[in-house]
């Protein structure tokens, strides 16, 4: 009798857990279906689409400059999947990309012993791992990202953390997402609080701000495909796989925090803190919402 | 001595009428920049400070003392930046959700 009610208790735990563990992303997994679907639709025909989409676009310029239809994939090169102007002179830089020598700066860090003989490779034997990256940590209870994980690395060994943002940090996880190229970007939800850091950054992302009284989402769902002058604006689907990235704006090679954090101050607003809690929360949403696309990091953009 | 007089009467009016103006404008300044922080740490503390509150209060801050009326002007321009932009994330809080692509 005790045997079979332990038995029960058990099947029921095991059931409703898996049951309840599941329903910690059903929105995210509904957001992001939709988001994906958006970009395939509007990007599929953009002549077509030109009245609904692109309305102050020439059939003439789209059918010069814009490549279509593209694919899912196809979304992790950012501008350069859908604007060939872009893709061209992208091309050209990439003949000798610029992030190879911070690249080759970050491998020679990796290997370099900390004081206590340990290096990098103590932390993460495995250096495919960008791809889970942010996560939510379940016992620190809040999202981690890549360069936090590095710094916690450091600071487990005696060392001093890196500055966020740029520098060494960036050089380390570029080493880190070198290796993980090709690999699908896999975040995951699994309780309530990590379901309320999504809802938060998605908030961030789709509410407006700043003395502009703009959105992330404006410039990069609703009006990717379109210009700002001369620049392309990216579309937020693989707005994270290229990270980090070599800007030729910096002139060097920066982090995805750094990049959200100007893109947060690009509105008119106070430009948040790297690493602070809403810009984590924004890092994990909209890597999320390119969940299964390949990482192909680090790489060059403008 | 007539001449004397009259220098002293001006003297006297001008120090007197400088003693009872300096605190009313150092308390306007005062006010007006604590009135600005004020506004502008709620704002911040919400995440929805515009990028130039800050320095606004910052050199109203620097100015209180050799420009006062510049400082209040300041001080005020900031107050109206940290609430216009307590009200618009208020007006936005009620819109967002509309923006999320079905």
């Amino acid at each position: 009798m005790l045997k079979k009610l332990i038995k029960i208790t058990a099947i029921t735990m095991i059931s409703g857990s898996i049951l309840f563990g599941a329903s910690f992303d059903t929105q995210a997994e509904k957001d992001r279906k939709a988001f994906v679907n958006y970009f395939m639709k509007k990007f599929e025909n953009p002549v077509k689409n030109q009245a609904e989409y692109f309305p102050y676009t020439s059939v003439e310029e789209i059918e010069k400059n814009y490549i279509y239809p593209l694919k899912f994939q196809d979304f992790q090169d950012g501008p350069l999947s859908w604007y060939r102007p872009s893709k061209e002179q992208f091309a050209e830089i990439n003949e000798f990309p610029p992030y190879e020598i911070p690249l080759d700066d970050g491998k020679e860090l990796w290997v370099k012993p900390f004081a206590n003989g340990n290096t990098y490779s103590t932390c993460f034997p495995d250096m495919a791992i960008k791809q889970n990256y942010p996560y939510f940590d379940v016992k620190k209870n809040k999202v981690v990202t890549i360069g936090e994980a590095v710094n916690e690395c450091r600071v487990e060994n005696g060392e001093k953390p890196l500055k966020y943002g740029k520098g060494d940090i960036a050089k380390i996880i570029a080493v880190i997402a070198e290796a993980s190229r090709g690999k699908e970007i896999a975040i995951k939800i699994p309780n309530e609080n990590a379901a309320k850091a999504y809802d938060a950054g998605k908030k961030l992302f789709y509410k407006q701000r700043g003395y502009l009284a703009i959105s992330c989402n404006e410039c990069h769902v609703q009006s990717s495909g379109k210009r700002i002058r001369a620049e392309a604006l990216s579309p937020a689907l693989g707005g994270t796989t290229h990270m980090p990235v070599y800007r030729v704006k910096w002139g060097g090679l920066g982090t995805l925090q750094r990049r959200l954090a100007g893109c947060v101050k690009d509105t008119g607003s106070e430009k948040p803190k790297m690493q602070s809690k809403p810009l984590k929360e924004l890092e994990y949403f909209l890597t999320y919402m390119s969940n299964g696309m390949k990482l192909n990091g680090p790489d060059t953009r403008k | 001595m007539k001449k004397l007089l009259l220098t002293s009467i001006i003297a006297v009016a001008f120090l007197s009428g400088c003693a009872m103006t300096s605190p009313s404008a150092s308390n306007d300044v005062d006010s007006a920049i604590a009135s600005a922080q004020m506004k502008y740490d709620k704002a911040h503390s919400e995440m929805v400070a515009w990028g130039k509150t800050k320095s606004l209060i910052k050199k109203a801050k620097k100015l209180a003392k050799t420009d006062p009326k510049k400082a209040i002007a300041l001080a005020n321009e900031a107050a109206y930046q940290a609430d216009t932009a307590l009200a618009q994330s208020e007006e936005f809080e009620k819109t967002w959700q509309a923006a999320v692509p079905k």
